[in-house]
């Protein structure tokens, strides 16, 4: 009886112990199967607007017949317009056709802009949408891409002269993203690194042991206590308008947003760093003012090159918190994604992207889940760096 | 030369009080600036088409619909949401948590219990964004499959169900973090006594172990319900958004504060766009009410 009670609760606990392995294959089965497909060097580097020209020829041009080398042996080659075209996946995931290869004296060298008349070069993997020829007879003839790109070619090679272009570059990349997130994290290190580490060198060093100290403690403490969408209003009401009146740009920016993110990122800078000074032993400061040094030189000669590793870890925790926040960053910085990112401009880090993308009646799942892959790696290897630096900081505080 | 010491000294010192300051300074200005304007719908007229208008205060705290024009807001039915939503993710979090912990500790064989902790801290590192992802496109399916056994039809699988469940593997971390402390810091004494007297491993483990940790595993489940009150994205992600309620049926769409809070706050101006800090407000204010009452539960716990 007592044997088949124990059983019972230990095939309970080994199911329980199992749930979160299962959460966690489950989570990444479905973000590498949904992700992977459309996770390329070009999403990562290509713009997240996409933006159409409409191309003409102009009016003085005159065709030569020539025949292009098909130096690629490629099946979409026009050997009659010197173009190779491909059949290509965009980041949605649509079927299009794009442009893989323009001979230097193709016609389609000499297209320009039929809005304002100026010369346009075509850039290789720019996408048709449509295209439109005469043949010899004047007979317009619609460039279908919507059935591929040898059918495109098929019909490309019956014209003689090119009425209309249209070409549509890249869109849905994650480039302006990236580089948001960039800035984002070395603006917020800038500011909150040196201002925890000096607040935590005074808690730790210089304050009298008391009430003041304590209180004072207490206080940064209690900002941990707050859900990260309180300091997204914080920033939406303090520094946004700060930053606007400082810089004269208007609402959200990545500098209201990196100020933001270090009140919220203080206390875990302020900890981390007091933590690391605590283990420095009392003998090295003794001895540097035995040694006649002033205090000011103990603390920036002896205490802080002693507590590097401690400030090390502070700011990779940093890092990492500043790639995860969303909630506080969707409010203080906003989520339109913007190719185009200054300091004080608006623009979405990776985080807030993946949200700005799932909102809307048909969210990108595909690309939402390739950027989740990208967000977990950096925070994975993040995290492995502090477990290695943590060691490593333990093992000379053995020796 | 040495004078010139001293005052350097002191220069140092005065800087590194300033940055002291400067950081502790920064919670009252939160709690300031978030009270002047989450208080001002309640005090200051808005121009909304052409009248002039506040909101009701006690209206706002027990009203049951999120917005009516031009000046009935309603949080009353948010916060039953919210905490309805809360205890579901604890229902589910605590004892997956607890056991989880208890496996770590004493029963799994050194490498699994390695590969546990692991799978734990990634867990916890995981940000919220993903699990927002992750909950839209795997648990909406499963709430609406679940939804087709009883004969439901969900709002695309958003609903109180979906944000419980999410919430719980948010704070399953947090809990059995702090579980693993406490377990480990039981007395082995404890543990022997038990065996000597007779009892099996697993009894020892339920009824010894467990018992002693209790006040430390209850810390980890403040802890979890702090973060699950707080969090915002991945449960505005599978919320829905409900205009009214409360409702308890778990298939149906809700609103937490944290997804009021966030849905078009960019869009919005005025009373709609202030009425949003008022919320925030009635969160900070349920977040340490919550963590009162479950610190006097905690230490009822620990005297009993």
């Amino acid at each position: 009886m007592r044997k088949i009670k124990d059983n019972i609760l230990n095939a309970i606990t080994y199911l329980c112990a199992l749930f979160g392995i299962l959460i966690l294959v489950l989570l990444l089965i479905y973000i590498f199967s949904t992700g992977a497909s459309v996770l390329s060097f070009k999403l990562l580097t290509s713009d997240y607007e996409s933006e159409s020209y409409s191309l003409v020829m102009p009016d003085e041009y005159t065709y030569v017949l020539n025949t292009y080398v098909n130096s690629n042996n490629s099946a979409n080659f026009s050997t009659k317009w010197g173009i190779e075209l491909a059949d290509e996946c965009n980041t949605e995931g649509v079927d299009i056709v794009t442009i893989t290869y323009i001979d230097e004296k193709s016609p389609f060298m000499n297209l320009i802009q039929n809005t304002n008349k100026t010369s346009y070069k075509i850039a290789i993997g720019s996408e048709i949408t449509t295209m439109a020829v005469y043949d010899d007879l004047g007979n317009y003839i619609s460039v279908l891409t919507n059935k591929g790109a040898a059918k495109a070619i098929s019909y490309l090679d019956q014209g003689t002269s090119i009425y209309s272009v249209n070409i549509q570059t890249g869109g849905g990349g994650i480039r302006g993203s990236l580089i948001a997130t960039l800035l984002l994290i070395i603006t917020t290190l800038v500011l909150v690194i040196p201002l925890g580490v000096m607040a935590a060198i005074y808690l730790n060093e210089l304050a009298k042991p008391g009430r003041i100290t304590n209180i004072l403690k207490s206080m940064i403490d209690m900002i941990s206590g707050i859900p990260s969408i309180i300091f997204g209003f914080v920033g939406l009401l303090i520094f946004v308008p700060f930053i606007d009146n400082t810089f004269s740009s208007s609402g959200g920016s990545i500098l209201s947003g990196a100020l933001t993110m270090s009140v919220m990122l203080l206390p875990v800078v302020i900890k981390t760093t007091e933590e690391s000074l605590k283990t420095i032993p009392n003998s090295y400061r003794n001895a540097s003012i035995a040694l006649g040094a002033t205090k000011t030189q103990t603390i920036f000669k002896v205490v802080l090159p002693n507590a590097i590793a401690g400030i090390l870890s502070a700011t990779l925790l940093s890092i990492g918190r500043v790639i995860g926040e969303s909630a506080a960053l969707i409010i203080a910085i906003g989520t339109v994604v913007k190719d185009k990112v200054t300091l004080t401009g608006t623009a979405t880090p990776l985080s807030v992207h993946i949200w700005t993308i799932m909102q809307g009646e048909n969210p990108n799942y595909e690309v939402a889940c390739a950027i989740s892959i990208v967000i977990l790696s950096m925070v994975l290897i993040l995290n492995l760096s502090v477990k290695l630096l943590s060691k490593k900081l333990n093992k000379g505080e053995a020796k | 030369m040495k004078k010139r010491k001293e005052i350097t000294d002191k220069i140092v010192k005065q800087i590194l009080f300033f940055a002291a300051i400067l950081c502790a300074s920064f919670i009252i200005l939160i709690i300031i600036f978030i009270l002047i304007k989450g208080m001002a719908p309640f005090f200051k007229l808005y121009d909304i088409g052409g009248g002039f208008y506040k909101v009701e205060i006690g209206q706002f705290i027990i009203g049951s619909e999120w917005y009516q024009y031009p000046n009935i807001y309603g949080v009353g039915y948010i916060i039953i949401d919210t905490v309805y939503v809360v205890l579901q993710a604890l229902v589910i979090a605590i004892p997956v948590s607890i056991l989880t912990a208890l496996f770590i500790c004493k029963i799994a064989p050194r490498i699994l219990s390695k590969i546990l902790i692991n799978v734990i801290e990634i867990l916890a590192a995981i940000p919220s964004v993903i699990y927002g992802l992750f909950g839209r496109g795997v648990i909406t399916k499963f709430v609406i499959w679940i939804g087709k056994i009883f004969n439901y039809q969900t709002t695309g699988g958003k609903s109180a169900l979906a944000i419980s469940i999410v919430l719980a593997i948010m704070i399953i971390p947090t809990i059995t973090m702090l579980s693993e402390t406490a377990i480990n810091a039981v007395k082995q004494d404890l543990v022997n006594a038990s065996l000597a007297l007779g009892a099996t491993p697993t009894q020892t483990n339920f009824k010894i172990v467990l018992n002693s940790a209790k006040s430390g595993i209850f810390s980890g489940i403040i802890l979890g319900v702090g973060r699950a009150l707080g969090e915002a994205t991945a449960v505005s992600m599978v919320a829905g958004n409900a205009g009214s309620g409360p409702s308890f049926n778990p298939l149906d769409i809700s609103a937490t504060l944290t997804s009021t809070m966030l849905q078009g706050i960019h869009e919005t101006t005025g009373l709609d766009y202030d009425i949003r800090f008022s919320v925030g407000i009635v969160l900070i204010i349920l977040i340490l009410f919550s963590n009162l009452i479950l610190n006097i539960i905690r230490r009822k716990i620990k005297n009993a």
